[in-house]
């Protein structure tokens, strides 16, 4: 390389740099959308259940059919495909208190799908809606995603109670919900959706349910 | 119920693992890799140790291997055994993701020891580079949890057709007055860090590919430059004016100026609540 030729290609760096450097920088703003809403059947499941988790998923072409696969695999505890995002197993009162934070919304139609987790690794709860959460954004419209009950919840449901009497005992005081015989001390009552139907009232996207 | 959920969230990757060892079958990772798909941990354990214990293999298997054991661990209530383990797989992969298809309670070994990366300085690495003045190779290994055993290293000068070789005991400096490098400024060269059963930790350059390290300055090109406005103390110095001078008006230029109108890039972020 010849010094002449050196000179030339600093030179023509020197150019680019000030030429890249007159390009605008975008200014990031940070947006939030209108708030994912998952609703338990009531508050007694949420007494019973430890943390929840909740994962992002690519939807396929029928997106009925998609959310019922999605929610017996989120029952089976294990998932086919890897989730597009996964927020983690987060305790539940943490997520009923703070909320969760999803850092960047996937523009297009997502499965979101939550998977709602008792004190020893069982499911209680799932429940699977598929949303454009950009859309939703932009008609400020907020999504609330029916949880139904597993078939494990509803057989310790039915045969025993929360030790602890409320959200607040569970959370702040965190007493135990340990599961104790019926007739102990109770605060709600399980008629939500049965396991499976995590449909809401969203157009045409929600699950079908099983 | 423990070990059934290990054994659904890791048959997707399993499966592709097992067919992949069909080129190494009756190895012992291939015999660990068919007892985690017959979710016997006790053997995965076994198998994944002998595969561990007779060296010669390559990162991404030896990264497997430590995958292996440490599930094996995790699942066998060896807690600290799979901390060790998963700590070894994370110095090798340090983008490894085994917590997504363990059950939540089965994660606390592996995020432990992601935890310890996380507040680490520095990762398992090696770097190389040689002087100037002497042409010796200087080797500057970071082991955190002291993995490595030995390196070796083969090197070449340049317009040279043979590397000579040369094994030492891993330390965390080390350098090699290479026959045939002596008041050389550059050269090729290979490194391979071993662990103490002969597995490889860390590999640079290959026979056919090999690494190079240092500058090519031709002797000429050096005598031009002494003559030439390159030698000058004073180019350098107005050059170094001038770039300072254009880096302060760039940004100021966009610091100031341009903020007014600058393109505005939303990023969406959502919120997830509980209720009943």
């Amino acid at each position: 390389m010849t010094g002449r030729f050196r000179a030339s290609v600093m030179c023509l760096l020197f150019a680019s740099c000030i030429a890249a450097g007159c390009e605008k920088d975008p200014v990031i703003v940070m947006k939030e959308a209108p708030a994912i809403t998952f609703r338990l059947p009531n508050d007694r499941m949420f007494r019973f259940s430890a943390s929840i988790q909740v994962t992002v998923h690519q939807p396929g072409a029928d997106w009925i059919s998609n959310c019922f696969l999605l929610k017996q695999q989120a029952t089976n505890m294990s998932f086919t495909e890897e989730p597009l995002l996964d927020l983690g197993v987060q305790p539940i009162c943490d997520v009923r208190r703070d909320g969760l934070v999803i850092p960047e919304v996937l523009p297009g139609p997502r499965a979101y799908v939550v998977q709602i987790w008792g004190p020893t690794d069982r499911v209680f709860g799932t429940g699977c809606q598929v949303v454009d959460l950009a859309q939703k954004a932009a008609a400020g419209e907020e999504t609330q995603i029916d949880v139904g009950a597993t078939p494990v919840y509803t057989t310790l449901a039915g045969s025993s109670d929360p030790a602890c009497a409320n959200e607040a005992e569970k959370c702040d005081l965190e007493l135990s919900c340990a599961p104790v015989p019926v007739g102990g001390r109770d605060a709600g009552t399980d008629s939500g959706p049965p396991a499976g139907d995590g449909g809401s009232a969203d157009a045409g996207a929600e699950d079908g349910g099983a | 119920m423990h070990l059934l959920r290990l054994a659904h969230g890791l048959l997707p990757a399993v499966a592709i693992l097992a067919s992949a060892s069909g080129a190494v079958a009756q190895s012992p990772l291939a015999d660990a890799e068919r007892s985690y798909v017959a979710v016997d941990f006790d053997a995965t354990l076994r198998h994944a140790t002998r595969a561990l214990e007779e060296g010669g293999h390559p990162p991404n298997e030896l990264a497997r291997i430590y995958e292996l054991i440490g599930v094996a661990k995790e699942t066998l209530r060896d807690y600290d055994g799979a901390k060790a383990a998963f700590l070894r797989l994370l110095a090798l992969r340090p983008d490894a993701r085994t917590h997504e298809v363990l059950a939540p309670t089965a994660r606390g070994s592996f995020l432990e020891a992601r935890g310890f990366w996380a507040a680490q300085q520095e990762r398992l690495g090696v770097r190389v580079d040689i002087s100037s003045e002497t042409g010796a190779l200087r080797i500057s290994l970071s082991d955190p949890i002291q993995m490595a055993r030995r390196v070796v290293i083969r090197a070449r000068a340049p317009n040279a057709r043979a590397f000579v070789q040369t094994e030492r005991p891993a330390a965390r400096n080390m350098s090699w007055n290479a026959p045939g490098l002596e008041g050389q400024t550059w050269a090729s060269y290979i490194l391979r860090v071993l662990d103490e059963h002969g597995n490889t930790l860390l590999e640079i350059g290959s026979e056919e590919s090999p690494e190079t390290v240092g500058q090519r300055r031709g002797r000429g090109e050096e005598e031009e430059e002494s003559g030439s406005i390159f030698a000058s103390p004073w180019f350098w110095i107005v050059t170094g004016v001038v770039v300072a001078g254009a880096v302060s008006a760039i940004l100021y230029w966009q610091l100031v100026v341009e903020q007014e109108d600058a393109p505005v890039q939303e990023v969406l972020v959502g919120r997830v609540r509980l209720g009943w």
